[in-house]
């Protein structure tokens, strides 16, 4: 009600700036609405055995379990690796270095973070399958560690960058006081600076993940491409969401329930990411409080 | 006791104080006052060390503070801003709790069970005790200006420093609360050696016991007779009415 007061008291130029807003919110619905009309016949003809089902097998059986885990696992693995560094990086930068330096680092990270997937999964299967295979002595290095590390790889620049602004936007005046009181520089960085930039660097974690969960092209080259649950075993092929749309989009498109249920991991993706970018901003709220 | 031989602080070229020499007693208030802009808070800071980090600040002759030498290459920075607290301006308390901002320089230092005595110790000691001890788990951040500043001086007190820098405390504060500060200083006068940076002469001579003027540089004394504390226009009128 508030909202519709706001709106009827709008200058002209207001309203273009509120079309807009309506233009992407509209963009937000049109997706989710596209995804489950188009997954329903999916969900009609599997139920929940869609989610649950370990099989996919085109023209018998649509299980999406082993691409949900396999998301899960990959993003997870990336997350773990990069927490550590991104903080670690965003820290130092931060606190520890000179303003012109940190500008140049800044230059460096936001010039990384904009590379594009394929130049990563193109240095993944150049390097990081090989390397991962004959470090573990594996038969092959296609496997869930090495597409997790390598959306590690991809996400840092971002976390840690975004992190970094985090940080950065702490006023001077806690610094100084923390200071005053005799805290040595890394104190008043991990007791004051870093508690009140937790929102900015769970929102940047989040943006991460949702890349990392996302990815396609550079997961499908490292990943194995393999439908299977994999247990608790990281060091086996297996596949993703999005290596599964990627690879079986184009063939199905048109093709009736195949196409469908890649509708259907779509929206199960949509889902996902939803409901992790809800947690975070619930326990940025929290933190607020 | 604190101690300045030659002791000069610049920008730069630009010397905002030059070739100071002399000496403040301990257990005194010393009011520090001079324009905007004539290097009073850069010469506060300057006694802390609050200013290293600025790219071309600089410092010539020595200050010695109960015997240490601040500018000494191995002087422990951390252990000299125990010892030498600085309360700022504009109150900066931490998104905590009242009772975490109490005992904030202190609390890895501290046993957990002795928490509670220094945060009821220093919170009386600022006149804050009663109006807050039924809520300390609150966040600092729902006090008043005036409560929030002498949270923060409670929190300096708490890392027992000896010497108080105070950077204008009462600027931002509404007549009642600058008065419950200058009330403040004075009874922290038996314990501590207090530097006080204000703008206003009237506030100068009535908390402090001696003077001093920053113009061009110079530090010099002020010739004006001080005003007793209870003779004070601000004091004596606004303290009307203020809890004992």
């Amino acid at each position: 009600m508030n909202a519709f007061f706001c709106v009827r008291k709008l200058e002209p130029v207001g309203w273009i700036f509120a079309a807009m807003n309506f233009v992407f919110l509209g963009c937000a619905m049109a997706l989710g609405i596209f995804l489950v009309v188009e997954s329903v016949p999916i969900l009609r003809s599997e139920g929940l055995s869609f989610w649950l089902g370990e099989n996919w097998w085109v023209g018998e059986s649509f299980g999406a379990l082993p691409m949900i885990c396999g998301s899960l696992i990959v993003t997870g693995l990336a997350i773990f690796f990069v927490l550590p560094v991104a903080l670690s990086g965003a820290l130092f930068t931060s606190e520890y270095l000179p303003p012109s330096f940190r500008r140049k680092v800044k230059g460096v990270m936001e010039l990384l973070a904009g590379v594009p997937g394929i130049i990563y999964g193109l240095l993944g299967v150049s390097f990081l399958t090989l390397g991962v295979k004959d470090a573990l002595n594996l038969l092959d290095g296609n496997t869930f560690f090495t597409a997790g590390l390598l959306l590690a790889i991809m996400i840092l620049p971002t976390v840690l960058t975004l992190s970094e602004d985090a940080l950065h936007s702490v006023s001077y005046e806690f610094r100084e006081a923390a200071e005053s009181l005799g805290l040595t520089k890394l104190q008043t960085a991990l007791r004051v600076v870093l508690p009140q930039s937790l929102p900015g660097i769970v929102g940047a974690v989040l943006l991460g993940i949702g890349r990392a969960m996302g990815e396609t092209i550079a997961v499908m080259l490292v990943v194995g491409s393999l439908d299977r649950v994999p247990g608790f075993n990281l060091f086996v092929s297996g596949q993703t969401i999005p290596s599964k749309l990627g690879r079986e989009a184009a063939e199905a498109l048109g093709s009736g329930l195949h196409w469908n249920a890649l509708m259907g991991l779509g929206l199960t993706l949509f889902l996902v990411v939803a409901i992790i970018t809800f947690s975070g901003h619930l326990f940025i709220k929290r933190c607020n409080q | 006791m604190i101690q300045f031989k030659n002791f000069a602080v610049a920008f730069g070229e630009r010397k905002v104080v030059q070739e100071l020499t002399f000496s403040l007693s301990t257990n005194s208030i010393t009011g520090i006052i001079g324009a905007s802009g004539s290097g009073k808070t850069t010469f506060l800071r300057a006694l802390c060390r609050m200013n290293d980090r600025i790219n071309n600040f600089s410092v010539e002759g020595s200050v010695f503070i109960d015997g240490m030498d601040v500018y000494r290459p191995d002087t422990d920075v951390y252990a000299l801003r125990r010892k030498v607290g600085m309360v700022f301006q504009k109150p900066c308390v931490f998104p905590k709790s009242i009772f975490d901002n109490a005992i904030f320089g202190v609390r890895d230092k501290l046993p957990k069970k002795e928490r509670p005595d220094l945060v009821e110790k220093v919170l009386r000691e600022v006149f804050l005790w009663e109006e807050v001890k039924d809520r300390l788990g609150e966040k600092a951040t729902t006090l008043s200006q005036g409560q929030q500043q002498r949270l923060t001086l409670a929190r300096t007190l708490a890392v027992g420093p000896k010497v108080l820098l105070m950077d204008e405390p009462t600027s931002s504060l509404d007549p009642k609360s600058t008065a419950a500060i200058e009330r403040l200083a004075q009874s922290l006068k038996s314990r501590h050696t207090i530097l006080w940076v204000t703008h206003q002469h009237d506030q100068a001579q009535s908390i402090a016991d001696r003077v001093l003027v920053i113009e061009n540089g110079q530090v010099t004394p002020l010739s004006t007779p001080i005003v007793p504390p209870e003779k004070s226009s601000s004091f004596t009128k606004i303290l009307q009415g203020y809890p004992e």
